[in-house]
């Protein structure tokens, strides 16, 4: 019984599209993540135009799922006074992205689709 | 730097935890984008970043179940807006519904109001409107007659009656420039007429007193019309030359691009000259002049009355009967008789602006009704009263300024569709713009509405218990739909009311295209000629210019005959006089009155107008032959009641002297309008009587407008200074003299269609809420054995009686305001019950039809499935 809590303790969280393209960002951006280079990250690769607080939401998400973790920066005058939140991604976080890339191009494979 | 309201909805909409992040990264990016893209792209980008960043759906954390009220009001604001945009587009025929209600309503009433406002309420361009009065002969503004000249200097320099007293009459001038020859429309006037009316020339100057003589230098003032298409705006033209009438003239000025004349004039008028008139050539028996005049400050224009009236029987102590005069408003000249249509589509559209309320309140109510479930399971899970009814009120105010966009939106199309009618123009209606209070108060109103029936649900479901709704849903209907069911009640007596005024538009309408007119005109050409005084000096050789015209047009193939007149019928002009017969004498007042039309001899045959006795004019009838008359059978009947008219003699009283020989009755024209009585008129020769001017009447074989060319070829030929004017055909004349009411048939019409339309949606509405609410009863009935017929009459019966009380209510505010459409009404009675009963019926009808189909649903019930789901 014991082990069955365990067992679902450890099952990978299911990501969403959206949350996939964020940590995806994440993976590029490495220590330059926050959340202004995230949305123009997926904004210059996808050509989607992304409302910031979408990011935020994603992350926040993300944040509790325990895949990333973020840490506030200094205020820069840049940002009319503001702080950065930084954002980097956890061990889980990399696994369940590796996860899902694995699972999507062992689906795509052969389809001649890309 | 970012625009400061974008960043003040940015940080009410973020939540605290986030706030501060995303202004900075939007900054960042921001700069970046400026210096890259140009301000104006990342301003742009940045709003639409804060917008989108506003309506971003944020999942609840566990737990959460209210917010704390700490959170911000305007967290609260858009998270409802986006609630209701949601709920809005998961029911989009509702949402379509009332965006389309509001739309026409809200619309329909601004663009009528705002045309009604143009014509009675706006102020008149002029300077200081409310003290210009029309002072004039006559003892009330519709029997009002134009003064003569010597009157006019009378009245303007000796009474002193009026700060400043104005003099015009219409003039037309050929203007002869480069190329062919062009008609103007113009005035000649006083020199006062701009003092009075407070016009200032934009080049030049104006002319002065001195040069209303006829000895003085002729000179003219342009329109700025004229002025911009014909010279380029030259402001040089002040001492230009031009030939108007054969006659040398000096431009003096231009005047104002608003100044478009005096009275209702669907020309603009493009030249204005002095006076020129002598007590010779505009002598005591020609009333022509229109008049303008300024009241003394203080002077109220029933005070002018009276004063002027003491003036005038002071300066003519022995003229029997006494003179009487008016002095009325100027508004009232420009407006006329479209005053009465102008109000009864006010009143038209105010209705529908009504039934466009009720069938909100309506919708909304249903609509509260169906939510009864949804605003219960809030209130168990926590939530405020004051967040559901904030969250309803935001839904309304929605709405509301979705269906108040699109109504500017008809409003502003409908004005522009109808600004150029010329019914506006001959209404005096100068510029016709959406009138901005008139769609505030539209505006307002569907927002009250909006808001009252809106959170009416909210503010039933404190009162009712949460349990009941809980368990029951949205099964039981409160009370019993009394609300709605008099809101549908309403609609209906509205749209009854609308519908029985556009039933009799109708009918008169119809009577008014059957009446006999007493002429054919079919296959008629119309058109003006004038030849000038420097070219035709006297009347042998006018005669002799007209006979080659009939002559000449007589041999154009395709032409059955050509006739002239005076005054054509329906062309909007008519000439009216005393008459004398010979061995009677008559008491002041009592002397025969008569139109008086000079014509060619072809005339009666070209216009069909049938002889009735005798026979009409000859070619031999001319100036060395006997003066000789036609008389219309109404002065016939008038004056010779139990005899031959025939061989009577009568004075026409207008340039010929004498009495002439009654020779031949024809049949009675209706010449201002197919609703004009029967009223006597009285013909002569042109050979006889001769003119400078007529119309010209062109009977022809093949459609009348194919002759124009070869119709203008051959008056080229005789002179090319004549050009035709007023070019119409007889057919287009009769459909433009009942333009106006053509256009408020189909106005009234229209609105009470929608009318109609949103009042089956009320009883459709209510009768299938009803309905839904009690399917268990029915199916109940139904399993008890009752016939399907029975209920299927229980369910109509319902709709039926709202009917029937709102089609009462309808036919008896209906008969209390027909009045108001008396003015416009030809052959029928405001209380007609033939129109009121068909109009009765078809609102019972359609009102069956609206209940049937929720009825058809209710006998479709499976008692079965009923009885299981109990």
């Amino acid at each position: 019984m014991v082990h069955n809590v365990n067992y679902m303790g450890k099952l990978e969280p299911v990501l969403g599209e959206f949350e996939q393209l964020v940590l995806l960002a994440l993976v590029r951006l490495g220590p330059e993540a926050y959340g202004a280079t995230i949305r123009r990250e997926i904004e210059a690769r996808t050509g989607r135009d992304l409302a910031i607080s979408a990011v935020y939401v994603t992350l926040d998400r993300l944040e509790t799922k325990g895949l990333v973790r973020s840490r506030v920066g200094d205020p820069t005058p840049q940002r009319g006074g503001r702080r950065r939140k930084h954002f980097v991604l956890l061990p889980a976080g990399r696994r369940a992205i590796a996860q899902a890339c694995r699972a999507f191009g062992l689906m795509v494979e052969g389809l001649g689709l890309i | 730097m970012p625009p400061r309201l974008a960043i003040w909805l940015l940080a009410q909409a973020l939540p605290a935890d986030e706030r501060e992040f995303a202004l900075g990264d939007l900054a960042e990016e921001f700069a970046d984008r400026a210096t890259h893209d140009g301000y104006t792209r990342a301003r742009r980008w940045y709003w639409r970043q804060a917008i989108r960043s506003s309506f971003t759906r944020r999942p609840r954390r566990y737990g959460q179940v209210a917010r704390p009220s700490r959170t911000r009001p305007m967290t609260h604001l858009l998270q409802d807006a986006r609630f209701s945009l949601r709920l809005l587009k998961r029911a989009p025929g509702f949402t379509a519904v009332i965006i389309t209600t509001l739309a026409l309503g809200i619309g329909a009433t601004t663009a009528i109001f705002s045309v009604v406002h143009a014509a009675l309420l706006k102020p008149l361009p002029f300077k200081d409107p409310q003290g210009l009065v029309v002072p004039t002969n006559g003892s009330s503004v519709a029997d009002s007659m134009p003064l003569n000249y010597p009157q006019l200097l009378q009245w303007r320099d000796d009474f002193g009656v009026f700060d400043e007293v104005a003099g015009y009459f219409n003039w037309s001038a050929t203007l002869r420039d480069s190329g062919d020859a062009e008609r103007l429309a113009g005035i000649r006037s006083t020199a006062s007429l701009f003092s009075v009316l407070g016009v200032q020339p934009v080049v030049g100057s104006l002319f002065t007193r001195a040069d209303e003589a006829r000895s003085a230098e002729p000179i003219v003032l342009i329109s700025e019309a004229l002025w911009k298409r014909k010279y380029a705006a030259d402001r040089s033209i002040p001492g230009r030359r031009i030939i108007l009438n054969d006659q040398t003239f000096t431009i003096v000025g231009v005047l104002p691009a608003w100044f478009r004349g005096v009275g209702p004039t669907t020309d603009p008028v493009d030249v204005f000259g002095p006076l020129r008139l002598t007590e010779q050539n505009a002598p005591a028996s020609l009333n022509f002049l229109g008049t303008v005049a300024r009241l003394k400050p203080g002077q109220s224009n029933v005070m002018a009355q009276e004063q002027l009236q003491a003036a005038v029987l002071r300066a003519n102590p022995d003229v029997q009967p006494r003179p009487r005069v008016v002095v009325f408003p100027f508004r009232d000249r420009l407006v006329r008789d479209s005053r009465a249509v102008l109000l009864s589509l006010m009143v038209a559209v105010g209705f529908l602006l009504l039934i466009t309320c009720a069938n909100l309140a309506n919708l909304l109510l249903a609509r509260g009704v169906g939510r009864r479930r949804e605003i219960a399971v809030r209130l168990a899970v926590g939530a405020g009263r004051r967040r559901i009814v904030s969250q309803l009120l935001t839904e309304s105010v929605i709405l509301s300024a979705a269906g108040g966009l699109a109504g500017v939106l008809v409003a502003w199309l409908v004005i522009r569709g109808v600004s150029t009618l010329p019914v506006l123009a001959e209404a005096g209606i100068y510029d016709l713009s959406v009138n901005w209070t008139v769609l505030g108060f539209g505006f307002t109103l569907s927002f009250v509405v909006g808001i009252v029936f809106g959170i009416m649900p909210a503010l039933r479901a404190g009162r009712a218990s949460v349990t009941r709704d809980l368990r029951d849903g949205a099964r039981v209907a409160f009370g019993r739909d009394r609300l709605r069911s008099s809101f549908v009640v309403l609609e209906i007596a509205l749209t009854l009311m609308l519908l029985a005024g556009a039933g009799l538009l109708g009918r008169s309408m119809a009577s008014l295209l059957a009446v006999d007119k007493g002429f054919t005109g079919d296959s008629v050409l119309t058109f003006r000629l004038s030849t000038s005084q420097a070219k035709y000096p006297n009347s042998t050789e006018q005669t002799r210019y007209f006979e080659q015209v009939l002559d000449r047009l007589a041999r154009v193939p395709g032409v059955a005959s050509a006739g002239l007149a005076s005054e054509l019928p329906m062309a909007g002009s008519d000439t009216n006089g005393g008459l004398t017969i010979e061995g009677r004498t008559f008491a002041p007042g009592e002397a025969p009155m008569s139109q008086k039309r000079i014509v060619s001899p072809a005339y009666f045959e070209t216009l069909g107008i049938q002889v009735r006795e005798g026979r009409t004019f000859a070619d031999s009838d001319d100036g060395k032959a006997q003066a000789v008359m036609v008389v219309s059978e109404a002065f016939a009947r008038r004056w010779f009641p139990n005899e031959s008219a025939v061989g009577k003699r009568v004075g026409f009283n207008w340039d010929m002297d004498g009495f002439q020989t009654v020779i031949g009755v024809v049949a009675d024209v209706k010449h201002n309008g197919l609703d004009d009585p029967d009223n006597p008129a009285v013909y002569v020769s042109f050979k006889q009587r001769p003119d400078s001017s007529f119309d010209v009447a062109v009977k022809s074989t093949v459609p009348p407008e194919t002759l124009i060319t070869a119709v203008r070829a051959e008056l080229k030929a005789i002179d090319p200074d004549r050009p035709m004017t007023n070019v119409h055909t007889m057919t287009s004349l009769l459909s433009e003299s009942v333009g106006g009411r053509r256009l408020s048939l189909n106005l009234v019409g229209g609105f009470a269609l929608i009318g109609l339309l949103l009042a089956a949606t009320g009883i459709y509405g209510v009768v299938s809420h009803a309905t839904e609410q009690r399917t268990r009863e029915f199916g109940i009935r139904l399993a008890l054995g009752a016939e399907s017929a029975s209920v299927l009459s229980l369910v109509l019966r319902q709709g039926l009686l709202l009917a029937a009380i709102g089609a009462a209510v309808g036919l008896i505010g209906a008969l209390a305001i027909g009045g108001v459409l008396r003015a416009q009404l030809f052959g029928v009675e405001p209380s007609d019950p033939l129109t009121l009963a068909a109009v009765c019926a078809g609102v019972i009808l359609v009102a069956v039809v609206a209940g049937y189909l929720p009825a058809r649903r209710a006998v479709r019930i499976d008692p079965a499935t009923i009885l299981r789901e109990g």
